[in-house]
């Protein structure tokens, strides 16, 4: 059954008294949905805490705790080496797109120049631009210059960003000119504009944009499959599909696979936990330009 | 500012994305037309050639219809559900903020470890899947081994990553539509299903076109899942176009092929999006202003 009620915009004083009206089978649906959300997160922990023997058994007892897993993935050679890849590109891409974006937010916001218009176009022409059609070409580039299998080809191709420059110059065109203009009269000039007054206006929007960078990054699959020949230069995601899909191995280690899966899901829900709000403001803004 | 400093502010972020987005558009086209492999010095021009191959391929045909199938399977599923939850999570009380974020995370968990979780519990003899199946007196299924199944599997999972992207965009669709038409139906005696049919299902419909072309535009990009759970098979049942682009041109090392393939997939997916562009601005009147 569907209610039409949860459609409105609601003030919170009014919710209360309908909520109480919502039909119990909805209700009921909606917390089906959530455990089925949350059951395989709960499946990662409960098996990265077997025994490599108690996999099999579906009735294994989950006290006391086995940490073999954890221990062997952080002792080993390849998981810590691949986590520090990880957090080397990804804290690179954030850190760099995001000043990129800046910059670039800055320009296309405040001054005016010939080529302006067409120049930001090709900027948010780069939205709809699949990512597929650049794999083999730059595939190709990097290994011209023999740069395949570095940290320069895995970070380079990602220091800037479409979405980034776009949502961040959105947000500067909403900072009145005023204060540039009252600045400017006590001597500042550009960049000390742009340091003092815009980036310090802008926080909220560049944490946005610094966030998708960081997710997006961590997350990132094909390029660093297709980039990397080397397992010293794997990512966490490269290293957890070589961890399930061992050439050597018939049968996973199911407890080291979910060990590492919860490694790299955690630097992420932490992220989530902590910016959801900011992330589903950038989300929503973001589908509806 | 002065005459040079705006480009200079937008010339990082110009240089990456010109360098990285453009020119292997560019260098694409031009591959595309050119028969070479790892073992040819150089590249050979061959006209159409590659693309009279990749369409006639019997193996290209199928990664295409496998796309189509996926994105058939699995889109409308995940907007029905999405709108179903929408709808009832839309009031913003504490209970319907949690539920939001629980549906929310899969989208910000990387498809790797998705694809790892559900590899497990789609497992065919130790999986939580079949498991469940047994204990309902059901014989157990290959979800990921049956080739008339592992693309249905794949789908499913699909599903269960991108719907709560797809109830976030819907909540938010859905405090647009004023109150006032809800109390006028209420008023003409319209009960929570005809309020549904005839309010919130038309007056949404700009959001569930969006969705749709977002969701047909990244079904027609699905490769991690193949990737981590099936790599194509059994019997390239599941292999989609972009599995098929990465074995031809990379495995393969088949550059010119792989290339005609990755501009076909650019110039459907820009296709789909000219068509979202030219309907987005279109405003939605609500009968009053």
């Amino acid at each position: 059954m569907v209610t039409t009620e949860g459609a409105m915009p609601l003030s919170e004083e009014r919710v209360e008294p309908r909520r109480a009206r919502r039909l119990p089978l909805g209700g009921f649906v909606l917390v089906v949905l959530a455990l089925a959300v949350l059951y395989p997160l709960w499946e990662i922990a409960r098996i990265s805490l077997l025994d490599l023997e108690e996999v099999n058994s579906p009735d294994a007892a989950l006290w006391p705790p086995t940490f073999r897993a954890y221990v062997e993935a952080w002792t080993g050679v390849a998981f810590p080496r691949y986590f520090l890849n990880s957090i080397v590109v990804t804290l690179a891409v954030t850190v760099g797109s995001t000043l990129t974006a800046i910059l670039a937010a800055y320009a296309f916001a405040r001054a005016s120049f010939p080529g302006r218009d067409v120049l930001f176009l090709a900027v948010i022409g780069t939205l709809m631009i699949p990512n597929h059609i650049t794999l083999i070409p730059n595939y190709l580039t990097f290994a011209k210059v023999g740069l395949l299998d570095t940290f320069v080809c895995l970070i380079l191709p990602f220091l800037a960003s479409g979405f980034s420059i776009f949502f961040l110059r959105q947000h500067m065109m909403t900072i009145p000119r005023s204060l540039d203009e009252a600045a400017r009269m006590d001597g500042a000039g550009t960049w000390m504009i742009l340091w003092t007054i815009i980036v310090p206006l802008s926080w909220p929007a560049i944490a946005v944009v610094a966030l998708f960078a960081f997710m997006s990054q961590w997350n990132e699959f094909i390029w660093p499959l297709l980039a990397t020949t080397s397992e010293d230069m794997r990512t966490v995601q490269i290293g957890l599909r070589y961890l399930l899909r061992d050439e050597e191995a018939a049968i996973p280690d199911w407890p080291l696979v979910m060990a590492g899966t919860m490694i790299t899901l955690v630097p992420l829900l932490i992220a989530y936990v902590f910016a959801e709000r900011h992330l589903i403001r950038g989300i929503t803004m973001g589908s509806f330009r | 500012m002065s005459r040079l400093r705006p480009y200079l502010l937008i010339f990082p972020a110009c240089l990456v994305l010109g360098a990285f987005i453009y020119w292997p558009i560019l260098y694409s086209i031009w591959l595309s037309v050119h028969r070479w492999d790892w073992l040819m010095p150089e590249p050979q021009f061959v006209g159409l050639q590659n693309y009279t191959v990749m369409l006639t391929s019997a193996q290209f045909q199928n990664s295409l219809w496998n796309t189509a199938l996926f994105t058939l399977v699995s889109v409308p599923p995940t907007l029905a559900l999405a709108l179903f939850v929408a709808v009832l999570v839309a009031p913003p009380t504490r209970s319907n903020r949690l539920l939001r974020s629980v549906y929310f995370m899969p989208t910000v968990m990387s498809a790797v470890a998705i694809g790892v979780i559900f590899d497990w519990m789609m497992n065919s003899e130790i999986g939580t899947f079949n498991a469940a199946l047994r204990a309902l007196g059901v014989s157990p299924v290959r979800w990921l081994s049956d080739p008339d199944l592992a693309l249905f599997s794949l789908a499913m999972v699909e599903v269960w990553k991108q719907f709560g992207y797809a109830v976030v965009i819907y909540a938010a669709g859905l405090q647009a539509i004023p109150s006032t038409l809800y109390e006028a139906a209420r008023m003409d005696g319209a009960g929570p299903w005809r309020q549904f049919w005839d309010v919130t299902f038309p007056l949404i419909m700009p959001t569930t076109f969006f969705l749709l072309i977002l969701s047909v535009i990244n079904g027609f990009q699905v490769y991690t899942f193949v990737e981590v759970m099936t790599q194509g098979g059994p019997a390239r049942a599941t292999e989609v176009i972009l599995y098929y682009l990465i074995r031809v041109g990379f495995e393969a090392s088949d550059v010119g092929l792989g290339s005609a393939v990755a501009l076909f997939l650019f110039a459907l997916l820009i296709g789909i999006t000219i068509l979202k562009a030219a309907t987005i601005g279109r405003k939605v009147h609500y009968g009053y202003d």
